[in-house]
Order: C-alpha cells, then sequence, then structure tokens
C-alpha cells in the first residue's frame, strides 16, 4: 500500500533527496563494491562527526576522502603524520611579513572543508591533541586569537593497524572525539576485475573536477535535518539500555561515555534519514553500534565482534508500546 | 533475565556448594524424628548429585536461548510438588506434614532449581540468596550435632562467596592489569586465623575454648526456659527430648524416678515395704528478743576466718546432680499416631431410660501374652476375625488423667506400658478394655498400643443374627423401662427397606445424625424419664452422650447388641507440629456407642455429627489395588466419556496452536481499532505470536525487519503483506506521537495492511516459510 495521504520523506525532502543520492553514487563510484562504508560514511558525514579509517595502505582511504570533499563541494586538505609534524603545520602559524611589518596568519590545513589526516598515529600526541581539539571546538586558537573553523569541517583520519612501531597510539578520551571507526577492506572479485577494467585506457593527465553533488550551504541544511528525525521513547530506552550494557560488560575496559551516546544517537538519526524516514528504529540503533562502539571501548580487535555481539544480544530490542499512550 | 550475563565459573562452584550445604540442613530439619542423621546426608547428597547431573547436561544440551523458558517451567514444577506430595501423603496415611517442613521442601527444591541454571548471573544470585534463607530456617528447626558443623562451613562458604561476587563484578582500567589477579594469599591468611579459632575453640586449653565460647551468645540456662533454645544449661530445651522419644519424657526411665514422690509402677515395692526412712534435718535456734531485732535492722556480716576451725580431714565434696526442672502436663494425655481416634475408658450396658450403668468388670482371664520385641510387649490372644484391615500403631503419654483402664484404641492387638513386664498387672476392665490392677496409671506414662482397623466393606458382609431381647446385657433394659413406640417407629423408618445387617447400624446412625443437631449446652430436664424420646421427638439437640445413647438404644430395639463408651477423643485439628503430637484436653471427653459382632468383637459406631471414626489403615498394596481397582471400575463405568475426553484432549493438545490462533485472531478482530497506530500495534502482536507458535519466535535482540525480512523473503508473493505491517509497525512503535507527526497511513489503509497481513501471513505460512530461517550471523 503506498502511503498516499502524505508525501515520503523523499518526496519531502526533494532536492535534499536528490543530493544525496548523487553524492552517494559519486562516493559508490569511487570506492566500488563498498556499498555499506559509503552508508556509514555518509552517516557520519549528516551527524557531523569525524570519522577514523582503521586498514591497510591502498584500500582507499585516500580515494574515499577525495571524492568526498569534490562531492560536498569544500575544500580538501590533506596531512600525512609524522613524528615531526608540529601543531602549526596543522592549525597555521603567524609570520612576520617584512613589507606590511605585520604579522600575517596563515591558515593550516584544518580550515579545509574535508581533511585527510594520513597515519594520525604516527603524529606525536602534542600534534594529535590539536588536531582533536579543533575537531571537538571546530575552532583553533592561536596566539589567543580564536579562528572558526567550517561549519562542515569533516576530518577523515586513517591509521594502519599493522605496522605500530614509532607509533603513538589515540589514547581512549581522545579516540571518542571520532564518531566512528570503520575498514575498508578489500573489495571482492568482481569489484576488482572492473576497477582493472576501467583502469585501462584511461587518462593519464589530471581529469577535469565533476561538478559537486552538494550546492552551497546544503550540507549545513542536511544536517540540521537530520538532527530534527524523530527519536521515540522506544528508540532513546534502547540506546541507554545499550550504553549501560556496555557500561557493564566485563571486557570493556572503558564504558560508552555520555557524549558517545550522544554520538549514537546522531548516527541513528542520519542513518534513518538515509533510508528515507522521519523517525529512527531499532535497526539503525543496531547498524550503527558498530563502527560507533569499535572506536569507544577499547576492546582487543580479535574480540571486538564477539563483545559487540553480547552487548547487543543482551538487550531485548522493544517492540512493546505502553497501548495507552499510542 | 533477558539482559543475562554467564556467571564466573569458580563463583558458580561455590554457589553450588552453599546450596549443597544448605541441603544438607534442610535435610536434617525434615527428617522424621528417630532418622539417624546420615541418612539425611545421603539424601541430600543424592540430590545434590541430581542437581549437579542436570547442570551438567543442560550446559551442553540447553541453548542460551531456551534456558529462561525452561527454567521458568522447572522451577514451578519444582515449587508444585512438595505440596502435590503433601497432598497425595494428606490422601493416605491421612496425616500431613507441618507445613513450615513443606516450605522448607519447598525451598530446598528452589534452590536445587536455580542452581542448575547457575550458569546465568540471576539465577546464581537468587540461588545464593534461596541457599541462605533455607540455612537459616533449616538450622532453626532442625536438630542434632551436624547442625552446627553445617552452619560454620555454610558461614566460611557464604563469606567466600561474598569476596569472589565482588571481586568478580569489579572493573579495572587497563592500565592495572597486576591487580587482577585475585588476593589468595590474604584470602588464605583470613581463613587460617578464623580456622586456627576455631580449632583453639574446640581442640585448645579450656580457657581458651571458654573465652571464645564466651562471644557467642546461647539461649537457655538455669532458672529459665526458653522453647526455642537451641542449647544452655540445665533446664533448657535440650534436657527433656520431648519431641523425640515421648517415652523418656519424665520419669519413666529415669534413675531419679525412685525419689519422685509421686505414685509409679516401680514404688510397689515402696507400697509393700514401706518407704525409705529419710533423715530430716533440722536448724536449731534460739529466739531472740524484740529488743535485739529492732536495733539489728540489717543482717550482720558473717565472720566465717577468725576463731574457727578447719578441719584437714574431709569428704569428697559431692555435688548434687541438677535434675531438669519439672514440666507440668497440660493435657489428659498426649497422643501419637493416625488420628482420628477414639480412646474407650468405661464401658456402659445397662439403660433405664435415665441413667447408664457401668458394665461390670470381667472376671475372666486377660488372656495376654508377653513377647519381648524392642521392649516388654504384651499381646492379646483374639481369635482372628474377618473384618479387620491392618493394624496402626500409637503412643499415648498420660497427662493429667487419672485412670487405671488403659486409654487404648478399640480392638486392641498389643500394648506395652512402659517396661512393665508382668502380666499380673493388668486385667480386663471391660470387655476388649485393659486396665492397670489395682492402682491408677502415673503420670508420664507413655502407653504403646497396636489395634486393628476395621474395614467397613467387610463390616457389610458380616451377619447380625437377630436376637430378641436376649439376656445378654448388652440387650437389656432395665425393668420399668419401655421404649417410646414413636422412637422405635423412627428406627423403623429408617432401616425400611435396608437388609439386616452393618448396613441398617449405618443407617441408624445416619439417621441419628441427620435427625438431631449437635449441642454441647443441651440438657434433658431434670425429671426427664426418658431421655431418648427426649431427645429424638421434642429437643432434638444434644450433647455427644445423648447422641450416643439415642443410636445404641434404637440398635438395641433393632435386636443389635450395643453398649455406650466413654473415653477420649483425639481429634486431628489438635495435631501439634512442634511436639509432633496430639493434645487431648479436657474438652476432648467424648462418648460414643460401639456393636458388638457374633465373635465378640466391639465395633465403635460414632453417631455425633463432627466426629469421625478412625479410617481403615491398609498395607500400601492394598491400597494400590484398592485404589486401582477403583480406577478401573470408575473406568469402565465412564468408558463412552472417557473416550470422548481423551479424543478431545488429544486432539486440543495436537492442535493446540491452532486452536490457541484461532483464539488470539478472535480476539484481534474484536480488538481491531480504528486508530492505525493501534491497529498495527496489536496485529504486530499477534504475527509475532504466530511466530512463537510455528517455533520460531524472535529473537530478543533482533530487530522486526531481521527477523521478519528474511521470513517474508520465503513466500514473495506475500511478502509486500508482512513487509507492508512492518513498515506500518515501525511507524506505530517508533515514529514521534500522534500530535507531533500525523499519520502517515489513513487509518482506512492501516487496517488494510493488518487485515491482509493476518489473512496472508497465518500460522501455517509461519510454519512453511519461518522453520529454516536462520538468525542473523552477524550484525555489525
Amino acid at each position: 500500500v503506498k502511503p498516499a495521504t502524505r508525501p515520503t520523506l523523499g518526496e519531502r525532502n526533494g532536492p535534499h533527496n536528490d543530493a544525496v543520492h548523487s553524492l552517494r553514487a559519486s562516493l559508490n563510484a569511487a570506492l566500488r563494491g563498498k556499498e555499506t562504508v559509503v552508508e556509514h560514511v555518509l552517516a557520519c558525514l549528516l551527524a557531523r562527526g569525524h570519522l577514523l579509517i582503521e586498514d591497510l595502505p591502498g584500500l582507499g582511504k585516500t580515494t574515499l576522502a577525495k571524492a568526498l570533499a569534490r562531492g560536498i563541494g569544500g575544500r580538501f586538505a590533506r596531512i600525512q603524520c609524522t613524528p615531526d609534524l608540529l601543531p602549526g603545520d596543522i592549525t597555521g602559524f603567524r609570520v612576520y611579513d617584512q613589507k606590511t611589518r605585520e604579522f600575517e596568519f596563515l591558515p593550516g590545513p584544518v580550515f579545509a572543508d574535508v581533511l585527510l589526516a594520513d597515519e594520525i598515529n604516527r603524529a606525536t600526541p602534542r600534534t594529535q591533541s590539536a588536531l582533536l581539539e579543533a575537531m571537538a571546538e571546530r575552532q583553533v586558537t592561536i596566539d589567543s586569537v580564536r579562528h572558526v573553523l567550517s561549519d562542515t569541517f569533516f576530518v577523515i583520519a586513517t591509521q594502519n593497524p599493522v605496522e605500530q612501531h614509532g607509533t603513538y597510539p589515540l589514547p581512549e578520551a581522545q579516540l571518542d572525539r571520532f564518531a566512528m571507526k570503520l575498514r575498508i577492506g578489500y573489495p571482492g572479485r568482481d569489484d576488482e576485475r572492473a576497477m582493472l577494467e576501467a583502469a585501462v585506457g584511461a587518462r593519464l593527465d589530471e581529469q577535469p573536477e565533476p561538478a559537486p553533488s552538494l550546492s552551497a550551504g546544503q550540507l549545513r541544511a542536511l544536517q540540521e535535518r537530520v538532527a530534527g528525525v524523530v527519536v521515540g521513547p522506544l528508540v532513546r530506552d534502547y540506546l541507554v539500555a545499550l550504553a549501560h550494557a556496555s557500561r557493564s560488560h566485563r571486557q570493556v575496559t572503558l564504558g560508552l561515555s555520555p557524549r558517545g551516546l550522544l554520538t549514537w544517537q546522531r548516527l541513528t538519526q542520519a542513518r534513518a534519514f538515509l533510508q528515507g524516514r522521519d523517525y529512527a528504529t531499532p535497526d539503525d540503533v543496531q547498524d550503527m553500534a558498530g563502527p560507533l562502539l569499535e572506536v569507544r571501548l577499547g576492546i582487543e580487535p580479535e574480540a571486538t565482534a564477539r563483545v559487540l555481539s553480547e552487548i547487543i544480544n543482551s538487550v531485548s530490542v522493544p517492540v512493546e508500546p505502553n497501548l495507552s499512550s499510542v | 533475565l533477558a539482559a543475562d550475563v554467564e556467571e564466573d565459573r569458580f563463583v558458580c562452584g561455590v554457589t553450588m556448594g552453599l546450596t549443597a550445604l544448605a541441603t544438607c540442613a534442610a535435610e536434617l530439619a525434615i527428617a522424621e524424628p528417630g532418622r539417624p542423621p546420615m541418612v539425611s546426608l545421603a539424601i541430600a547428597t543424592g540430590l545434590c548429585v541430581i542437581a549437579g547431573g542436570v547442570y551438567w547436561w543442560s550446559r551442553r544440551h540447553i541453548p542460551r536461548s531456551a534456558t529462561r523458558r525452561i527454567a521458568i517451567v522447572g522451577l514451578l514444577v519444582l515449587f508444585v510438588v512438595p505440596f502435590a506430595v503433601e497432598g497425595v501423603r494428606l490422601a493416605w496415611f491421612g496425616r500431613a506434614q507441618p507445613m513450615e517442613l513443606v516450605l522448607l521442601a519447598v525451598l530446598r527444591n528452589l534452590g536445587l532449581g536455580l542452581v542448575v541454571w547457575s550458569r546465568q548471573r540471576s539465577f546464581a544470585r537468587l540461588a545464593a540468596l534461596v541457599s541462605f534463607f533455607l540455612v537459616l530456617l533449616a538450622s532453626s528447626a532442625a536438630d542434632g550435632p551436624l547442625v552446627l558443623p553445617i552452619l560454620g562451613a555454610y558461614a566460611a562458604a557464604g563469606s567466600l562467596w561474598l569476596m569472589l561476587a565482588y571481586w568478580r563484578g569489579l572493573h579495572f582500567s587497563a592500565t592495572t592489569d597486576g591487580a587482577r589477579r585475585f588476593p589468595a594469599a590474604t584470602l588464605s591468611l583470613a581463613l587460617i586465623v578464623v580456622g586456627g579459632a576455631a580449632v583453639v575453640a574446640t581442640m585448645g586449653p579450656a580457657r581458651a575454648a571458654t573465652a571464645l565460647a564466651g562471644l557467642f551468645p546461647s539461649s537457655g540456662g538455669t532458672l529459665w526456659d526458653d522453647p526455642d533454645a537451641r542449647g544452655g544449661v540445665n533446664d533448657g530445651e535440650n534436657e527433656v527430648k520431648g519431641s523425640e522419644k515421648p517415652e523418656s519424657i519424665g520419669f519413666t526411665e529415669s534413675d531419679s524416678y525412685l525419689d519422685s514422690d509421686r505414685p509409679s509402677l516401680y514404688d510397689a515395692f515402696n507400697e509393700v515395704y514401706g518407704e525409705p526412712l529419710k533423715p530430716k534435718s533440722r536448724d536449731k535456734m534460739i529466739a531472740l528478743s524484740n529488743q535485739n531485732i529492732t536495733e539489728q535492722k540489717e543482717r550482720p556480716a558473717e565472720n566465717l576466718r577468725a576463731g574457727r576451725q578447719f578441719s584437714a580431714v574431709r569428704e569428697r565434696p559431692n555435688r548434687p546432680a541438677r535434675r531438669p526442672g519439672e514440666r507440668e502436663a497440660k493435657a489428659l494425655v498426649y497422643v501419637k499416631g493416625p488420628t482420628p481416634v477414639h480412646l474407650g475408658l468405661v464401658a456402659y450396658d445397662l439403660f433405664d431410660g435415665r441413667d447408664w450403668r457401668e458394665q461390670p468388670h470381667c472376671e475372666r482371664d486377660c488372656p495376654l501374652v508377653l513377647e519381648d520385641r524392642n521392649g516388654p510387649w504384651f499381646q492379646l490372644a483374639l481369635p482372628p476375625a474377618t473384618i479387620f484391615a491392618g493394624s496402626v500403631a500409637h503412643q499415648v503419654k498420660v497427662g493429667t488423667l487419672d485412670s487405671s483402664p488403659l486409654p487404648a484404641p478399640a480392638n486392641l492387638l498389643r500394648f506395652r506400658v512402659g517396661q512393665v513386664n508382668r502380666r499380673d498387672f493388668f486385667g480386663w476392665s471391660h470387655e476388649g478394655m485393659i486396665r492397670i490392677e489395682g492402682r491408677t496409671i502415673p503420670s508420664g506414662t507413655v502407653i504403646e498400643t497396636e489395634a486393628r482397623t476395621i474395614d467397613p466393606r467387610r463390616l457389610r458382609a458380616v451377619s447380625f443374627p437377630d436376637q430378641g431381647y436376649s439376656l445378654h446385657p448388652s440387650m437389656m433394659f432395665t425393668d420399668g423401662y419401655r421404649l417410646d413406640p414413636q422412637v422405635e417407629e423412627l428406627a423403623r423408618s429408617w432401616v425400611d427397606n435396608i437388609p439386616r445387617g452393618w448396613g441398617q447400624v449405618e443407617a441408624v446412625v445416619a439417621g441419628v445424625q441427620r435427625h438431631a443437631a449437635h449441642d454441647r449446652n443441651g440438657r434433658a430436664p431434670p425429671d426427664c424419664d426418658d431421655v431418648v424420646a427426649h431427645f429424638l421427638l421434642q429437643s432434638r439437640r444434644g450433647p455427644d452422650y445423648q447422641f450416643a445413647t439415642a443410636a445404641a438404644v434404637l440398635l438395641r430395639s433393632l435386636g443389635y447388641q450395643t453398649r455406650l463408651v466413654s473415653g477420649l477423643y483425639a481429634a486431628p485439628h489438635r495435631y501439634d507440629p512442634r511436639t509432633r503430637h496430639t493434645i487431648v484436653n479436657r474438652d476432648d471427653v467424648h462418648v460414643w456407642a460401639e456393636v458388638r459382632l457374633v465373635n465378640g468383637a466391639w465395633v465403635p459406631i460414632e453417631p455425633t455429627p463432627g466426629y469421625q471414626i478412625m479410617a481403615p489403615s491398609w498395607p500400601w498394596w492394598e491400597r494400590a489395588l484398592a485404589a486401582l481397582t477403583d480406577a478401573v471400575r470408575w473406568a469402565r463405568a465412564h468408558a463412552l466419556a472417557i473416550a470422548i475426553a481423551l479424543v478431545a484432549i488429544a486432539a486440543m493438545a495436537w492442535q493446540r496452536r491452532a486452536l490457541l490462533d484461532r483464539l488470539a485472531t478472535l480476539v484481534w478482530r474484536a480488538r481491531l481499532a480504528t486508530d492505525p497506530r493501534r491497529c498495527a500495534v496489536r496485529t504486530l502482536r499477534l504475527v509475532e505470536r504466530r511466530s512463537l507458535w510455528a517455533g520460531c519466535p524472535r529473537p530478543n535482540e533482533l530487530t522486526l525487519r531481521q527477523w521478519y525480512g528474511p521470513i517474508a523473503s520465503k513466500a514473495p508473493d506475500l511478502a509486500g503483506d508482512l513487509e507492508g505491517l512492518m513498515r506500518l509497525a515501525e511507524w506505530s512503535l517508533y515514529s514521534a506521537p500522534q500530535a507531533a507527526s500525523p499519520a502517515l497511513w489513513a487509518s482506512g489503509d492501516a487496517c488494510e495492511i493488518c487485515r491482509r497481513a493476518v489473512r496472508g501471513w497465518t500460522l501455517g505460512r509461519f510454519r512453511s516459510c519461518a522453520r529454516p530461517a536462520k538468525r542473523k550471523e552477524s550484525r555489525t
């Protein structure tokens, strides 16, 4: 039965919906066979979160970040984190202009719309802190001057799970700044075949930039719209119960923080929005649980799947409303 | 329970230990008096082994998801079993255990049942809690030397459990890995200190033991007595274990008996030769003048040292042994054994319309055979008769009753009175009644009896020849008394059309019970010459002796030999669970009648409403056989109805889910609301039930889409219906309330979606589509 009396959310969203579809399509074209990852990235973007990608080199982390920057029509910046990277290299610094005899501010890469911080765990904790402050506050303070970052500032940080030598692992408190942690993984055989096929005869010179999927200010409007998606009392209770379950699980060293719970709710809203609904369901909550909890709970990587499954299995999905209140 | 987590194995093991200890304590408390404690421990061990076996089996064969349902059903069954056993016991033996023992058994079962599922934390914690209450209750109810060690072991294990449970509940941060180790050394030290104190207290020097024992309060003591005392000095409860061995109460088996000034069976020598002379000690005093008394208001301090002599040659100090304090009996007699029971004391035969005359003492020699089986028992050499069922044993402890006839049930088979082993102590009081010759039974004497019970079915086969007004005293009325013709007519009308025999006796008894009302205060007028006529024709109410008189006289008028018996009635409601005896008070003095059979046996009849004759006692196989026979007879009489009922029950059991589904669908139809949200939620509920009855309930942790999505895809033609319902249900459950978010669906559309889902996704459809549905393996 088609819900005839009222337009669907997609119909109501109109141009927003088209923009999301277009962005999704461009990301899927850039990263073949990774629809789930793309959905999570989109959810993270719409929830105004930041993304940590942990995977091996060459799996498309930079490609994804670039495609995203192109899609939302913003500026893209990339930092290759190394131990000698200084906070000023990220935030920017003031230099003395001999012509004007004044200090001039040179903005760093954090003033981009999409920032790719490659191998973030290779930067020193001091540099990491500078970036993480910018992520949390969406502003940087240099020489007592406050500089506001882009409204749609979005960080994609990557780390390599294999080479741990000479790295500075992000502490749990700083990991909490990321909305989610994703793994891209290897593409399937068909996707790799198609990738190879597309690469044959590809032009070597710089290709013209395709038009961005979102117009100016549209991302901000979408993010506001996501924040308005309804989270009913049942889903809210479900979220709280899951958060408590994460805190009481024996193998979890650091349970979900209230900030993490707020992020989870926002991601749930974003996922519902991407599904074309104006209300969140337990499916949205569960779908976002993995990427969200993985970055926060400090579980051994090999036990992650089991612990997440135990946490979710320990809470019943709410399906019984109080009929008198319906 | 849904959010249950796995219990730590070590905690689980200690919980099992706690439950095992509590079960041992409970078994000791539940045990019948006299049962060796080792038997109780063996039973407890058996129960724990069974529980452990079920735990082991369930851990391997029952999936976690099914645990809750099975556990709850199992616990319910375990809860009900003791009550059911008590019901059977009541029906079988005619008496049940005290309620507190049944509750102990219930608690024990719950503890063992919970332990079976203790791999889940909530069950394990509940099991520990139940074991705590169980051990508390059991230790307050149990006796014997094993209770304290069990209690001590429980305290130690309980402390360990608390420590472990607390330890396992702690959350350590990643930086304190070293502290994760269990502090076994500290714990061992604590155990060594406590255990050492216990060893010193029990085996060490007396002073240390006394000092440690002083830390523990005791109850009971000199000059006071607490009924709940578990230990103490002198006249506490432990001195007189009346609840366990009635024959040990008082003086009958005590050396101090000879010193008692009460009359006894053993002071016959004293009566013959006189009492031994006891020199009386006298304090010689001189009177003081009044003057001295007024001057010395206070007692002067005694000077026991100076100016006196001290002899170095002395006797060994001889402290008198302390005797237990005397406990006055509060009842006439205390009865242990099946009740109700009539204990006859005096029989009357001649009746003159107003007074009964006591039956003369039987002058015949009392045919007693002494047999030595666990004490001097006397067997009555009575001819065998066909009317008897099995025999019952009673112990009657004489309290304040002062009587020479033995208070014993009718048709006595054998008896024992303390340690009296001489035949010449006993004689016939009346026919079938024994008395002690020449004296009354002293208080505190325990009479053990074994009497035959009468089978009413066999009585009906006994012939009662009509002897008319014979010369036997049990048939006679004194001269001048003629039974009122109306009374005779009444008796005849009650037995009209009933052939002569026990049936007529039963009819007369039932007639008297129907005809008059029991009234303890009813009295015949002082000038009444015919009590029976007054009772049956005028007042039609009166006390038990009027009922008994009326029944006896009416039966005599019909040609049966009867007599009136006065004695004691041990009523079942007087059973005292604490002492496990039935108390017979002054209020239980009772009068009834007895009918004489041709072979000389007297059969009690009970005409007074509210009183009952002792039920026949059967060996268990006879009872089982009788029950089986009755069941077969009843089944043959109702064969058709039973067959129809069985078929119907089988069909219902076979189709129970379909029936439940029909019922639920009817309710759903009746409550189908116009509001789309209510409509969707109720329909979802119905669909969830169908999925449950189809054997594939949605696991709690899976969302509607995760579970019903794959199911819907199994039937492509109907998938749209189920998916539509899921969309509608999700919207109803999770979207904003009505005011904030107007319906996406018109009410007609919503109802139509629900109807289509219910029509398409029937129970059968779920069965065919849902069974192979697999749980979603990984979600993240």
